[in-house]
C-alpha cells in the first residue's frame, strides 16, 4: 500500500523543502521505496537540496503534459537506491499542474511499488499547494516556534480538513503530524520564542518532531546534502528520531534543553 | 461527470455590523455618530454595514441627513433598516437597498425593559462594587425567554476551528468541545458554551438575541459579541480575569446602554453562600 505524505506549512520559509529532503532520505534509508515530488513549479530546490540538480532532464510537469514517461524524469538517489526525485518545473507555468495529471503520476508511482510518496508543497493556499495535500494519506505540517507561522500551520490544517480528498469524500481523515523547525530551546524557555508545548496546544495536534535550530540545515542546503545525513548534529538525530516516531518507534523528544534528554528518561520514555 | 451549475442562488445570512441611531439630541446626534464610528474604524473597514433607523420615532434630524453623514465617514453602507414605511421617502434619492424590518417582539420587550429602567424611581444597580458587574440586573432584562419555545438541539463542535474556518449555527446554540483557533469566527443566533480554549472570534446572538450569552471555561478570544454588541482583547487581556470560566452577557445600564460584561464565574461561590 503506497502511502501519500504531504509536507506543507502555509507560510515560507519554515523548512518545508529541508524537512522533505530529510523525511524522504530518512524513510529511504529505512528500506522503504520513497518518492519526493516538488510541487513548487517555478520555484525547483528540492532537487538542489538533495543535490541532483545536474541530473533532472525530465519535470513534474513534463510527465503531466506526456512529453516524458514517469520512468525517465526519476532521478534515483546518488546515495540511496530507495529514494527517487521528480523535480519541478523550473519554466513551466504553474498552471500546468492539474489534478488528473496529478492523480496519474501518483497511480503511476503506486503501481511501481513505491511505499511513500512524498509532497513537497509551496507556500501559500493556492493550486500547487491545493493539489500537493489533494491526495494525502498524511500530513507533516511544519512551523517555526513562531506566531504567524503557527497560525498560518493552522490555517493549512483547516484546509487540509476541508479540501483533501479524504475529507470530501467522508473517508477517515488525513493523519495529522506537527514537526516544529529552528527551535531553540534556551529562547523557549525564557519566553523569547513560543515553547513546543504553546505550539502543539495552538495547533492541538500530535508532535512528530522538534528540529533544534543549527548552522548545519545552511550547511548542508549548500552542499546538496539531505540534514538527516550530517552525522552526529542534533538536527540529523531529530530528523532520524522524526522519522522513526513516523513509522511507529517510541522516541522520547530530544534537544528540548539544548541537550538529549536524559539516559533514564530514553529508558523509560518519561 | 455531472456537469456543476455555474450559477445558482442561495440564502444566506452574513454577518453585518448595524449603525444602530436612535431618538435623542438632534444637535449632538452627529457629533456622536461620527465619533461611534471613528472608533469602530478598523471593524467597518473589513465588514459589512448596514444603518439601522428601526429604534428611531422622531424626524428632528432627516434619514436622509443621516445617511450622508455615515456616508461621508466613509462607511460604504449596504442597505438602511426601517422599522415602517414612513422613511422610505426620504431615502429615495439614494441607490441603497431599504429594507422594511420591524423590531422583533423580542426587542419591543427590550425597549420596555429598557422603559423601566429608565424610569427615575427605580433603583439603580449596587454602586458599592462599580466594577463587578450585577448580575440581577442582567436577569431582570432576560423578557423573551419563555417566548423561543422548544428549539434546535446545539451544534456541538468536536472536532477543531482552524483560522480562517466559520462556523455558523444558525438560530442554534453551540457547544464547543474542540479549541478554536485565532483567525477562526464561532457565530450563533443562540448562545454559546464552550469547554476549549476560544482564540478566535466568538459571537453569540448572531440574529439579535440580547439575552444570548457566552460561558466560556477558558477564554482567549480576539473578539466577543452578543446581540452586535463587541468587545475587542489585547494580548492577556483575558487572563487578567484570573484565566477561569467566565460568562459574557449583556445588560443595559442605567442610561440604556447595552454594555457588554464579562465576569468570571466562581464555581465554589454557590457552595459557599450556604
Amino acid at each position: 500500500m503506497t502511502r501519500v505524505v504531504v509536507v506543507t506549512s502555509g507560510k515560507g520559509g519554515v523548512g518545508k523543502t529541508t524537512t522533505s529532503a530529510s523525511f524522504a532520505s530518512g524513510l529511504a534509508m529505512r528500506g522503504k521505496k520513497t518518492a519526493v515530488i516538488d510541487f513548487d513549479i517555478g520555484l525547483r530546490n528540492l532537487d538542489l537540496i538533495l543535490g541532483c540538480e545536474r541530473r533532472v532532464v525530465y519535470d513534474f510537469i513534463n510527465v503531466i503534459q506526456g512529453d516524458a514517461k514517469l520512468s525517465q524524469a526519476l532521478v534515483r538517489d546518488k546515495r540511496n537506491d530507495n529514494l527517487s526525485i521528480l523535480a519541478a518545473s523550473q519554466t513551466k507555468d504553474k498552471d500546468a499542474l492539474k489534478e488528473d495529471g496529478v492523480k496519474a503520476v501518483f497511480d503511476e508511482l503506486r503501481d511501481m511499488g513505491f511505499d511513500y510518496i512524498v509532497c513537497d508543497s509551496p507556500a501559500g493556499i493556492e493550486t500547487g499547494a491545493l493539489l500537493a495535500l489533494r491526495f494525502a494519506d498524511e500530513a507533516l505540517v511544519v512551523t517555526n516556534p513562531e506566531v504567524s507561522a503557527v497560525r498560518d500551520a493552522d490555517r493549512m490544517l483547516g484546509i487540509i480538513d476541508s479540501k483533501s480528498l479524504r475529507a470530501e469524500q467522508g473517508l477517515e481523515p488525513v493523519k495529522e503530524h506537527l514537526v516544529i523547525t529552528r527551535y531553540v530551546p534556551k529562547r523557549a524557555n525564557k519566553g523569547e520564542m513560543l515553547g513546543h508545548a504553546d505550539v502543539q496546544e495552538l495547533l492541538n495536534i500530535p508532535i512528530l518532531g522538534v528540529i533544534p535550530e543549527s548552522e548545519v540545515v545552511l550547511e548542508c542546503s549548500n552542499q546538496g546534502t539531505p540534514v538527516i545525513l550530517a552525522n552526529g548534529s542534533p538536527a540529523a538525530r531529530a530528523y532520524d528520531d522524526m522519522v522513526a516516531r513516523f513509522l511507529g518507534e517510541d522516541r522520547p523528544l530530544n534537544f528540548l534543553n539544548g541537550e538529549s534528554a536524559p539516559f533514564w528518561k530514553r529508558l523509560f520514555g518519561g | 461527470m455531472k456537469r456543476r451549475r455555474q450559477a445558482v442562488i442561495k440564502g444566506s445570512s452574513l454577518p453585518a455590523l448595524r449603525i444602530v441611531v436612535r431618538d435623542g439630541d438632534a444637535h449632538s446626534l452627529r457629533t456622536e455618530l461620527l465619533e461611534t464610528i471613528d472608533n469602530a474604524r478598523p471593524l467597518l473597514a473589513e465588514a459589512i454595514a448596514v444603518l439601522d433607523l428601526r429604534e428611531r420615532l422622531a424626524s428632528d434630524v432627516d434619514a436622509h441627513d443621516i445617511v450622508t453623514a455615515v456616508r461621508d465617514a466613509g462607511v460604504r453602507l449596504a442597505a438602511v433598516l426601517i422599522g415602517d414605511s414612513g422613511q422610505r421617502d426620504a431615502l429615495a434619492e439614494f441607490s441603497l437597498p431599504v429594507i422594511e424590518a420591524p423590531l422583533s417582539t423580542r426587542d419591543a420587550l427590550r425597549d420596555a425593559a429598557l422603559g423601566e429602567r429608565a424610569a427615575p424611581d427605580q433603583p439603580d444597580p449596587p454602586a458599592d462594587d462599580p466594577s463587578e458587574d450585577t448580575s440581577p440586573a442582567s436577569a431582570s432584562q432576560r423578557p423573551g425567554e419563555s417566548s423561543s419555545g422548544p428549539g434546535l438541539a446545539p451544534v456541538y463542535l468536536t472536532k477543531p476551528l482552524r483560522s480562517g474556518q466559520r462556523l455558523y449555527a444558525q438560530g442554534r446554540d453551540i457547544v464547543v468541545a474542540a479549541p478554536t483557533s485565532r483567525g477562526s469566527e464561532l457565530i450563533a443566533d443562540g448562545s454559546i458554551y464552550a469547554f476549549s480554549p476560544i482564540r478566535g472570534r466568538v459571537l453569540a446572538g448572531a440574529g439579535g438575541d440580547t439575552s444570548a450569552c457566552i460561558v466560556a471555561t477558558d477564554l482567549d478570544a480576539e473578539l466577543v459579541a452578543v446581540a452586535g454588541v463587541y468587545r475587542t482583547f489585547e494580548a492577556d487581556e483575558l487572563k487578567a480575569h484570573g484565566g477561569g470560566p467566565v460568562s459574557v452577557t449583556l445588560w443595559l445600564d442605567a442610561d440604556g446602554n447595552e454594555r457588554l460584561t464579562l465576569a468570571a464565574l466562581a464555581p465554589s461561590s454557590s457552595t459557599q453562600r450556604r
